[in-house]
């Protein structure tokens, strides 16, 4: 073996135990976990965008049919306008503070719109009204959509962050700059407290 | 778990008593537990008995001339029980395990009735949700469904509904297959797996004759090249690895040892034998590589595959449609 293959021989080992451990701590691999995060968390926000676009059509049917309870309607255009507030964008999920807000103003809304629904039960001029109740059907199945998304955000979200955190590949996402993702709670603040309906 | 916290060592009456109470305590016990997803064996599945052999029968046909024609996947599940589950919640787990709908068009369906609840969904694919809206799935619930539910007349209803569906998704053909762009790959990749098992077996016998008989083996190359051009190509890999493996062993032991390689294996026969072995080999590998050799193989994984002739295509639901209830 003269010197020219010894340094062959030697390149070769080398690339070979470069590519080996970059798919040993997965930095590669980390990436598609990222991405899939990434277009989770974007389904999450469009069928949070398809809700929020419902909102002022539901308010605006509300409010042309009959004396609707003022509070209730103030609390869904109140929590409207606050989701709206929020600047969404990829950097939300790095800021668990600003994550937690946006949750809280999205929770706020689900919660002041389920109200709603409940209360207009007892209008029976809003029962009748068509444009009303195909906007409560398209609302309730935004509501199953983002529950959807919602969960599988957070499947997403637990097998990127286990990369994130376990052994090997905790290498490769430390070497990427990649951190622990937020995740959703399972149930957000104060929704152990059933919602008090007064009729 | 109980028997971890038994401290005593048990007698073995009693210890045969105990398995009892256990098994019992789990039969218990496990419809408490989250409701399990049916198994997928055709499109109608009725698990709480209250469709006739018949109602069964016709929205199956009903069924699959749909997704003959269209190739767009609906079905059909009547449970009991939600056994506490939220509805919404059965119905994502069933799609996502069934996987209606083909691959890409993610053009699936299913109607889903909870009898002991009186709960019914419409889950509707991504691939569907421009036609059957949340809106229309709601209206066909509350407006074709439900008068026929109140009565109890659950074929009734589960038929108007489908027929409701289908109306509204359209008889429209949908769109077919991008075709891919080279020709190999429309020959060769997305095939049923017996037909890569049958592909690879008639290459592996024209390897292995190849090897045992070489001169057939360049003689078959040349001839049957038109015939079949992969055989041809596994003559040669044959060809090159015996030399290849010929020489080693001649390097290696010294010259005027050659009967002792892999060359000292050597089949006997009369070339035309051979030949027409051969050639037999390449008509069934290009018979194979023909279209209706690829339909041939899809009938088979049809008929093997699955016995009820119907299995999810892959295709993907985000919790689109509509519930109602009555």
């Amino acid at each position: 073996m003269n010197k020219w293959q010894k340094l062959g021989l030697v390149v070769v080992a080398v690339l070979g135990a470069w590519v080996l451990s970059c798919s040993v701590i997965g930095y590669n691999s980390i990436v598609d976990d990222d991405e899939a995060v990434l277009a989770a968390w974007a389904e999450v926000q469009n069928q949070y965008q398809r809700r929020a676009d419902l909102v002022p059509n539901l308010v605006a049917t509300v409010k042309g049919e009959t004396e609707f309870e003022s509070s209730t309607l103030q609390g869904v255009v109140e929590a409207r306008a606050s989701v709206a507030g929020i600047k969404v964008d990829a950097s939300l999920l790095d800021d668990p503070e600003r994550f937690r807000q946006y949750e809280a103003a999205q929770a706020r809304l689900s919660s002041s719109l389920s109200r709603l629904l409940v209360v207009s039960e007892s209008y029976p001029m809003l029962r009748a009204n068509q444009a009303f109740s195909d906007l409560r059907s398209q609302l309730e199945g935004t509501e199953n959509r983002i529950a959807v998304a919602r969960k599988r955000y957070i499947e997403s979200v637990a097998i990127y962050n286990a990369r994130v955190r376990k052994f090997p590949s905790s290498l490769g996402a430390s070497l990427r700059g990649l951190g622990v993702r937020s995740t959703f709670e399972a149930t957000v603040a104060g929704a152990e407290v059933a919602p008090k309906v007064e009729l | 778990m109980i028997c971890a916290a038994h401290p005593a060592p048990l007698a073995r009456r009693e210890l045969g008593r105990w398995w009892v109470w256990a098994v019992l305590l789990w039969l218990w016990g496990a419809p408490a537990l989250a409701r399990e997803v049916p198994a997928l064996r055709g499109r109608v599945t009725d698990e709480a008995g209250v469709l006739t052999a018949s109602e069964v029968r016709a929205l199956d046909e009903r069924l699959a001339a749909y997704e003959h024609a269209t190739g767009r996947q609906l079905a059909v599940l009547v449970v009991e029980s939600l056994h506490g589950d939220a509805l919404e919640e059965l119905s994502i787990r069933v799609v996502e395990a069934w996987k209606l709908g083909r691959a890409g068009h993610d053009d699936g369906l299913l109607v889903l009735l909870a009898v002991e609840e009186h709960k019914v969904r419409i889950e509707v694919g991504y691939g569907l949700e421009g036609e059957v809206t949340d809106l229309v799935a709601a209206r066909i619930i509350h407006e074709d469904m439900r008068p026929y539910l109140r009565q109890g007349r659950y074929g009734a209803a589960l038929q108007a509904g489908v027929e409701a569906l289908i109306a509204v998704a359209g008889p429209t053909i949908a769109p077919p297959e991008p075709a891919p762009p080279r020709w190999w790959a429309r020959t060769f990749l997305g095939q049923p797996w017996i037909w890569y098992g049958m592909i690879s077996a008639v290459l592996v016998m024209v390897f292995v004759m190849t090897w045992l008989w070489p001169v057939i083996g360049v003689i078959a190359a040349l001839v049957f090249l038109q015939v079949w051009w992969p055989g041809s190509i596994a003559c040669a890999v044959a060809l090159w690895i015996r030399w290849r493996m010929g020489r080693r062993r001649r390097w290696r032991d010294g010259y005027g040892t050659e009967n002792l390689g892999p060359g000292a294996w050597r089949a006997r026969g009369s070339v035309p034998t051979g030949l027409g072995a051969m050639g037999i080999l390449f008509g069934l590998g290009r018979m194979l590589s023909s279209t209706s050799g690829r339909g041939l193989a899809s009938a088979l994984v049809r008929r093997i595959g699955s016995r009820g002739g119907f299995s999810g295509g892959g295709g993907g639901f985000g919790g689109g449609g509509a519930s109602g209830g009555w």
